[in-house]
């Protein structure tokens, strides 16, 4: 069963030209929250990085990101973080401390025995509020202290624009068959 | 809205400012941002709406060059022609 990897543009094409064939096809869409520390502050470019620019400072893209300020992170279980912490190391890119949640975006049609499938990630949207809060850092009858939320994106920005006629059904996992009757 | 919906993709190469204001020259409103991931680059994904009709506009974050936003409508005929004579497709 191939996998053939596509662009938006591809996949909407693709679609369209199966939509123009009358052929009969489902796409299946899988939508699947993740939080495994794959996008973090250093590696953003500037223009996302700007909206985190309240609580932390770089001088350029892949450099070190340390925080500017003491905040919490209330999506990562109210986690602190101190002034001039390390929040993203330009030594170890690949694991930032702070870390932005996704959505993991998954769209799939099957035609005649392969699949032609279009992912993207879609990061969550900072916001930055300062709030009293209480924590052992900030003594018993709290403190302001600056607070980072992710707002997660609605569904109809995440979805791909398709007409009524085409049926979209959601699915949790997608289990990938190897046919290897070919090979006898 | 009237007529059934098409669908239609196209990537051209002009400034995403000329295809805002040709979607704002025949009625789509912006509704919603959100910053994607996908082969390894960062977009800037919006979606305008107009009634039923919907239009995603899809630009690279950076210094991409050339710079070739990804437009997909889901609406009428006679809107998918207007955008991709408004963005000289």
């Amino acid at each position: 069963m191939p996998l053939y990897e596509c662009n938006e543009h591809q996949f909407v094409e693709n679609i369209r030209r199966l939509l123009e064939s009358k052929e009969r096809f489902l796409v299946n869409r899988k939508i699947v929250l993740h939080d495994d520390a794959k996008y973090g502050p250093a590696t953003m470019p500037d223009q996302e990085f700007k909206r985190y620019e309240t609580i932390c400072t770089r001088k350029s893209v892949n450099s070190t990101v340390y925080a500017k300020l003491p905040f919490v992170d209330s999506f990562h279980g109210g986690r602190m973080y101190d002034e001039e912490d390390n929040l993203h190391a330009a030594s170890a890119l690949l694991f930032p401390r702070m870390s932005v949640p996704y959505y993991r975006v998954e769209y799939s049609v099957n035609v005649w025995g392969g699949t032609y499938f279009f992912t993207f990630d879609a990061l969550f949207d900072p916001k930055i509020v300062i709030e009293k809060r209480t924590a052992r850092k900030l003594g018993k009858s709290g403190a302001l202290v600056h607070v980072l939320r992710y707002n997660a994106p609605e569904e109809r920005v995440l979805a791909i624009n398709l007409p009524k006629e085409v049926m979209v059904f959601d699915v949790k996992h997608m289990v990938r068959v190897i046919d290897h009757t070919s090979n006898f | 809205m009237k007529g059934v919906q098409k669908l239609k993709s196209i990537s051209v190469l002009v400034p995403l400012e000329r295809v805002q204001i040709s979607l704002s020259e025949i009625g789509f409103l912006l509704d919603d941002t959100v910053t994607i991931v996908s082969d390894g680059k960062f977009w800037n994904k919006m979606l305008y709406v107009r009634g039923a009709e919907t239009i995603s506009v899809s630009e690279e974050i950076g210094d991409a060059y050339p710079k070739d936003p990804i437009i997909t409508i889901c609406g009428s005929k006679m809107t998918i022609s207007k955008v991709v004579k408004g963005v000289g497709g």
